[in-house]
This record gives structure tokens, sequence and C-alpha cells, in this order.
């Protein structure tokens, strides 16, 4: 799709450039050093881009909390529990989780500090 | 023979137009030139199909980043005049394309986004330089213009002002905005073809795109670098 220029011929009101010494072609080095300049500035390759921008293949995450419970408690508590798990950054499963080993641990503590007469 | 590049990331600033111009006042006094259209919606492609065309003016579309270097190689050999016209997104097309360069050319108008997206084009310019070792010479083009400078924006006089802190070179002759420039891509052909039944005001069209030249054959002998 292109269109071949014919006329060379010069006219005088046209500089010459023949003097002028031709911009040579880049080394692989330079490109590269071009190119990474200016990917700071934003001019990035389209196909570095293309490549990036195919489809990536995201693992599937299995549920965890397939259970559910259902309880009915203070105001004040479920605030408790909700302000729980937000300080530590949990799900409210995981907080579940968490209470329940703080719990138990607390259990065994005062197990071993009052052993039961029966056991 | 010389390559130069219009470059800007920003669309809609005039670099097609200004390379249309500059290309075809360099054909219309007898050089050869060679249109390098690297932008994909193929602007030039499309304004050598139609009537009008010189027969000294070649137009070559060319939109691989990788291949552009090797298209401009070429095309210096044959023409007098290369003139590369990138589109208006930062991409590494326009890096591979300044390595190549004799003069890149920056279309502004007289806005503030214009503005910030040509001190893009600046710096990539600069680093291109620094990259290959050469220096790249570059001139901001004032595009669309009031043709009197008595009705230009505060906004236009303030990026004039800038530019000049700035120390960077602007082409004297701003392209004013001009129906016959506009007509160049819808009616096809050359200022010199036109008539004024086609389009107002047209000796000042051909006055202001035969400046233009001048300046940019002047800058080019020049190598002025900012």
């Amino acid at each position: 799709m292109s269109d071949k220029a014919t006329s060379r011929q010069r006219r005088s009101g046209i500089a010459s450039f023949a003097d002028d010494d031709q911009v040579p072609v880049p080394t692989p080095d330079q490109i590269a050093a071009a190119k990474s300049a200016g990917e700071g500035l934003g001019f990035r390759s389209e196909k570095s881009a293309q490549v990036d921008s195919a489809p990536t293949k995201t693992r599937r995450r299995e549920p965890t909390f397939t259970d559910a419970i259902h309880i009915r408690s203070r105001p004040e508590d479920r605030q408790r529990f909700e302000d729980f798990a937000w300080r530590h950054r949990l799900s409210k499963g995981d907080a579940i989780t968490r209470l329940l080993d703080y719990a138990e641990a607390e259990e065994r503590r005062l197990g071993e500090e009052n052993p039961s007469p029966l056991a | 023979m010389p390559v130069i590049t219009m470059l800007s990331p920003k669309g809609g600033v005039g670099k097609t137009t200004t390379a249309l111009i500059l290309g075809t006042e360099l054909a219309s006094q007898g050089a050869s030139v060679v249109l390098i259209d690297a932008d994909p919606n193929f602007p030039l492609a499309r304004w050598a199909k139609m009537e009008g065309k010189p027969e000294n003016v070649e137009v070559v579309p060319e939109v691989d980043e990788d291949d552009i270097i090797a298209t401009i190689d070429a095309a210096r050999g044959r023409a007098d005049f290369v003139i590369v016209d990138l589109e208006g997104r930062a991409s590494a097309r326009a890096t591979n394309a300044l390595l190549m360069s004799n003069l890149a050319l920056i279309p502004i108008q007289g806005s503030a986004l214009d503005a910030t997206e040509a001190a893009r084009a600046f710096k990539i310019a600069r680093n291109a330089g620094t990259a290959r070792q050469r220096p790249l010479p570059f001139a901001a083009v004032l595009t669309r213009a009031p043709a009197s400078k008595r009705l230009w924006t505060r906004d236009l006089k303030a990026v004039l002002a800038n530019l000049e802190e700035a120390g960077i070179p602007v082409i004297d002759t701003a392209l004013a905005e001009r129906g016959a420039f506009r007509g160049l891509f819808s009616m096809g052909g050359t200022l010199a073809e036109m008539t004024s039944a086609d389009v107002g005001s047209l000796e000042s069209a051909r006055a202001n795109a035969a400046s233009f030249r001048k300046d940019v054959l002047a800058l080019l002998e020049e190598g002025v670098t900012a």
C-alpha cells in the first residue's frame, strides 16, 4: 500500500543535506537503553503489552467456611466480636477459630493450675 | 536524508496535519518525500488514496515497533526527506522512530493538557539522544493557533513563556487554524491545487505553510538541541 516517489529533481530553494551525516541505525544496546528509558515515561511496547494482557490462569480458591453458625447475641458482644476480627485483620470465620483457640488454651491452663479431682 | 518525526503522546494536537503540510510543501519545491504513516488509523494512507497526491510523495504505512527502524532506514535511502507521523499515544514505536531521526517536532496547542503531554515528548526526545549517544534536536510547533497573534489566548502565551523558560526551541511560524489545512484531508491533494472556491483564506494558508517549511529547514541545518 505504498505510492512510490518518482521525482528526484532538485530545486535551489531546498537545502541540500548531502553532507549531513546520516543517523546510524541504532545498535541493539541503544534500542534496549532507549526502550528502558522510554518505559519510565510511559512509552511502552505494545508487543509486551499484548503478552501481558494474555489471560492468566487463576487458581480457584477452595471454600473454607462451608458451615454456618446463627447466634443471637447481645449487641455489645456482637460489637466486641466485630472489633476483635477487625483488630486482628481476620475474616469472621477465622475470628471464630482464633477465639476458640484462645478459649481452649485458657481451659488447658486452668486445668493445669487446678487439676480436677476426677481426672 | 533527513528524518523528521512528529511526536506527541497526546492525540489531536496536529501531528498528522503538520506532517502533511510539511511533506507536501517540501514536495512542491521538488524534493522527494516519504511519509511514514505510523498511526494505526492510517490517516496519511487515506489521504494518499484520494486524488491529487504528488508523484514525488510516497506514503508508507508502518505500525510495527520493531520494523519501523528498517522502514525508516530504507525510506531515507530513496527520498530527500522522510517524515514520520506517529500516533497520539506513548509507545515503543515512538522511541524507536526517534532513534533514527534528525529532528523531532512536537506539535502543541495552547492548553495545559497539551503542555503536560509535550513535556513528556521533550523528555523522550532527550532520552533517545542519550541512548543513541547523539543528541536529537527537537522543537515545539504551535498548531491550530489563531491566525492573528492578537487573538492568542493567555494559556497559549503562558505555554510559550514556559517553553522559552525551559530553553526549548519553538518553530517561529505557528500553524494557524485554517480550513485549507483541514481541506487537505477532506479533498486530498495539496494546497497548491486548491482553489479559493474550495476554501477561504487560501493564500494566507499557503504563505503560512511555506513559512513553516522554511523554518523547519533552517532548524534542520542548525541542528539546534535543547
